[in-house]
């Protein structure tokens, strides 16, 4: 009996041995890619308040904006040594009224035409992937489904990662399609389409390096095809090409600073696309962490772009050829600013988060003459909660 | 009107081209295994908290007219 | 080919003497070598006690203060390494028992004072030790972690894993007597290691042969004073704060210079009971009696019941040319 102890301790100790980075003796394959340890289960409740439009910039109709109630859940585990399985579930619910028209006043400045009625419609979005961790790769397949009332998307995609150069670099690649389908609700007076089709086939690839033992970078770029009814049936007088291409490049790196004990984040993208739209958003993090237990995550973004080439200022200036007065396809820039408090247990993670989103034409980086008056504003709460078997 | 619209597509591509020299010309320090454990800091990770990061590329796909950038993002929405 | 051939390299790490003997082309043994170094020094840097800026000074520094100390996914690691090390040995086997060096003074020729030793008695404890996920808390002002105890044994295999991930096919790593396998000699025979005499370290008592894994040995010549015909070495009982009655050595061979070491440390805690213990391990492993003298060889110690030994015996005639040839 007590050989059998001791031997058993004896294993035990091999065990924990081979969990110690670099001491691959007894298992060569300690370095390889492999899919999640632990079993994660997630939990996130967001509320999501646009402000209410100002009565100044009212022309007609309601002006309270959307506010939007979010569950998500998550689940990440491994199906065996070699696979990997996620799904993530949400569900939303909005209520409000979103802008129609830009019309002008009196003094020729421009106003929004609000919907009357508040609108309440739910969206359901579930997606999954499966992934197989070799040696050095990974391969995955991803599908999704998004609906609700008025709109159903079905996506699906590929995605690959190699690691190489004693796994300092990784690149990974993938494609993604997704098949959309408008039916907009009706509504007299408004001559809106009865059910319209939309696709769109996305290409990416990445390249990530480890540069010192305390930072990473990773360089992306991403093509969108777009193709079908790519208006807003709920605006008037939007019509717009039927084929768009997105092109958006990135750069993320990652630094830990060891005398703060924290990790900066720095993403940037530019991005460009045949409608005319230049973009580049700036996203800044800082994960001070305060003692072992606690995280504070102070955040800052920024974001401009330049107007699409058949945007107007005024709906109905061009009763021709492509149009729209959407205010996000003018000119603007807006400002996030956040903070998020995570705590950490041995299993368990909890989050909370706030953050106020507004956006200007004054934000943006060329000066803009007549500013869209439906610009959004927001402010977002969220708590999370992960827990790990 | 041509030449913007060309510009806006040309400029992230040459965006990475900058970004890709940058990332290459990186290759000198070669990290050692055993010296990453700062890198594996969960608040190192590209995406510490993939819910949130979905809820955010949602809201500013939403909200503004870009989207894209580091991996494929599933369907769309009729989100107004 | 002309430079293929056994390359040797001798320099000091971890505070000890470390030899390296690589088979290969010159030219990437001497690439091995430096990585070696590289790794070795890296270690150090993060967990010698003697540095103010390790990993583990930084956690001593804290203790009793309440704070946390981040550990990263290999300073936990080797923490839970420690902690199953500690269960497996009763208690023997504790890392927070470096502090009794403080009262333990092998060049002075004198015992502690009994009161010195309560007071540090009280600071050890693996088991007072506060850990979380990814970090950990010393509960008590003045205790300490040491990973001298199996830290340079952990090295010894990480620069053998590493090796062997860069290509060497033949080699070991040798860090003050303790060894790990790189792969088997050019001929791809095992390594012959001898088996230090106890009472004459400068001599072996006997040779076995590795091909892989580690080899391990703990003897109580290493430091040690000796007051009223009794011996005094620096292996010392966590619980009774003392040191341990041990045997004057045991070695063990296994599949890990770490392992090795961490069983030759329990080993020699457990005293009399070390010669069952080990033979229910199930590992090679070869424990010299205390009552050993330097005149005699491995044969009589045997026949005296002063050794006895379980590592596979090595060819008389390989033994034989190995001597002849150098």
């Amino acid at each position: 009996m007590k050989e059998n102890s001791s031997s058993k301790a004896l294993l035990a100790l091999s065990a924990a041995a081979l969990g110690i980075p670099g001491l691959a003796t007894l298992a060569p394959a300690v370095s390889a890619e492999s899919p999640p340890e632990r079993t994660t289960i997630s939990y996130a409740y967001t509320q999501y308040e646009e402000d209410d439009l100002d009565a100044s910039k009212l022309a007609v109709g309601s002006r309270e904006r959307y506010d939007i109630d979010v569950h998500q859940l998550g689940l990440t585990t491994a199906l065996s040594d070699r696979y990997g399985f996620a799904v993530n579930l949400a569900r939303e619910t909005m209520s409000g009224a979103s802008p129609q028209a830009i019309s002008a006043d009196v003094q020729g400045d421009p106003q929004v035409v609000m919907s009357g009625a508040s609108i309440e419609d739910e969206r359901l979005d579930v997606s999954s992937s499966l992934r197989r961790y070799n040696e050095d790769t990974t391969v995955g397949v991803n599908l999704g489904y998004s609906g609700e009332d008025d709109y159903t998307a079905f996506s699906g995609g590929l995605d690959g990662s190699l690691t190489f150069n004693d796994r300092l670099d990784t690149i990974s690649g993938g494609f993604a399609v997704s098949i959309d389908t408008v039916e907009p609700t009706q509504q007299i007076g408004f001559d809106r389409p009865k059910s319209e089709d939309k696709d769109s086939l996305t290409v990416f690839a990445g390249y990530s390096r480890i540069i010192t033992s305390v930072s990473q970078i990773q360089g992306s770029l991403s093509a969108t095809r777009k193709s079908g009814y790519l208006s807003d049936p709920y605006k008037l007088n939007d019509v717009r090409p039927d084929e768009r291409l997105q092109l958006a490049a990135s750069a993320r790196y990652r630094h830990f600073i060891e005398a703060a004990d924290a990790a900066a984040h720095v993403d940037y993208r530019i991005y460009g696309d045949d409608w005319g739209i230049m973009s580049h958003t700036l996203d800044l993090a800082w994960y001070q962490n305060i003692n072992a237990n606690l995280q504070l995550v102070p955040s800052f973004r920024y974001y401009t772009q330049g107007q699409a080439d058949f945007y107007e200022p005024l709906t109905g200036l061009n009763t021709s050829g492509e149009r729209s007065s959407d205010f996000r396809l003018s000119p603007y820039g807006a400002v996030t600013a956040g903070l998020k408090a995570i705590a950490y247990g041995y299993d368990w993670k909890m989050s909370i988060g706030a953050e106020r989103y507004i956006s200007d034409a004054d934000f943006a980086v060329e000066s803009v003459d007549r500013p869209n008056p439906a610009l959004v504003e927001f402010t977002r709460i969220s708590i999370g909660f992960e827990y790990s078997i | 009107m041509k030449i913007k619209l060309m510009t806006a597509v040309r400029a992230p591509v040459a965006a990475l081209l900058v970004i890709s020299l940058v990332v290459g010309l990186q290759a000198c320090a070669q990290v050692k295994p055993w010296e990453r454990g700062d890198l594996a800091r969960s608040e190192m990770a590209w995406d510490p908290d993939p819910l949130a990061s979905t809820l955010d590329a949602h809201i500013y796909f939403a909200k503004e007219a870009s989207s894209g950038g580091s991996a494929a993002e599933g369907g769309g929405c009729g989100c107004n | 080919m002309t430079d293929f051939g056994l390359h040797h390299y001798r320099f000091k790490a971890l505070g000890g003497p470390c030899e390296l003997r690589l088979g290969g082309e010159r030219a990437n043994a001497d690439r091995w070598s430096a990585l070696a170094v590289d790794l070795l020094q890296t270690f150090e840097q993060r967990y010698s006690r003697y540095r103010a800026d390790s990993i583990v000074s930084k956690i001593n520094a804290r203790a009793g203060t309440g704070e946390w100390t981040h550990t990263d996914t290999m300073t936990g690691a080797l923490l839970d390494y420690a902690a199953q090390a500690f269960a497996m040995s009763d208690g023997l086997f504790d890392i927070t028992s470096g502090i009794l060096r403080q009262a333990w003074d092998f060049r002075s020729q004198q015992l502690p004072p009994q009161a010195e030793l309560i007071a540090l008695r009280a600071k050890i404890g693996w088991e007072l030790v506060e850990r979380r996920a990814d970090a950990i808390r010393l509960p008590i002002e003045g205790m300490a972690l040491d990973f001298g105890g199996f830290g340079k044994e952990y090295a010894c295999d990480a620069v053998a894993t590493l090796l062997r991930q860069q290509g060497c096919q033949s080699g070991f790593v040798d860090l003050a007597g303790d060894i790990a396998v790189v792969g088997p000699d050019p001929a791809g025979q095992p390594w012959l290691v001898g088996v230090r005499h106890a009472r004459a370290p400068d001599r072996a008592i006997t040779f076995t042969g590795l091909s892989s894994g580690g080899f391990a040995t703990s003897g109580d010549y290493e430091r040690f004073m000796i007051i009223d015909g009794r011996r005094y070495c620096h292996l010392l009982n966590p619980m009774t704060a003392t040191p341990a009655r041990t045997p004057a050595s045991v070695s063990v061979a296994a599949e890990a210079c770490l392992l090795a070491g961490t069983v030759c440390t329990i080993a020699m805690l457990r005293e009399d009971g070390a010669a069952a213990w080990l033979d229910s391990l199930g590992l090679g492993y070869c424990l010299l009696h205390d009552k050993l003298a330097a005149e005699h060889d491995m044969r009589t110690a045997l026949r005296l019941g002063l050794a006895v030994s379980t590592l596979p015996d090595v060819d008389q005639a390989r033994l034989r040319n190995a001597f002849n040839s150098t």
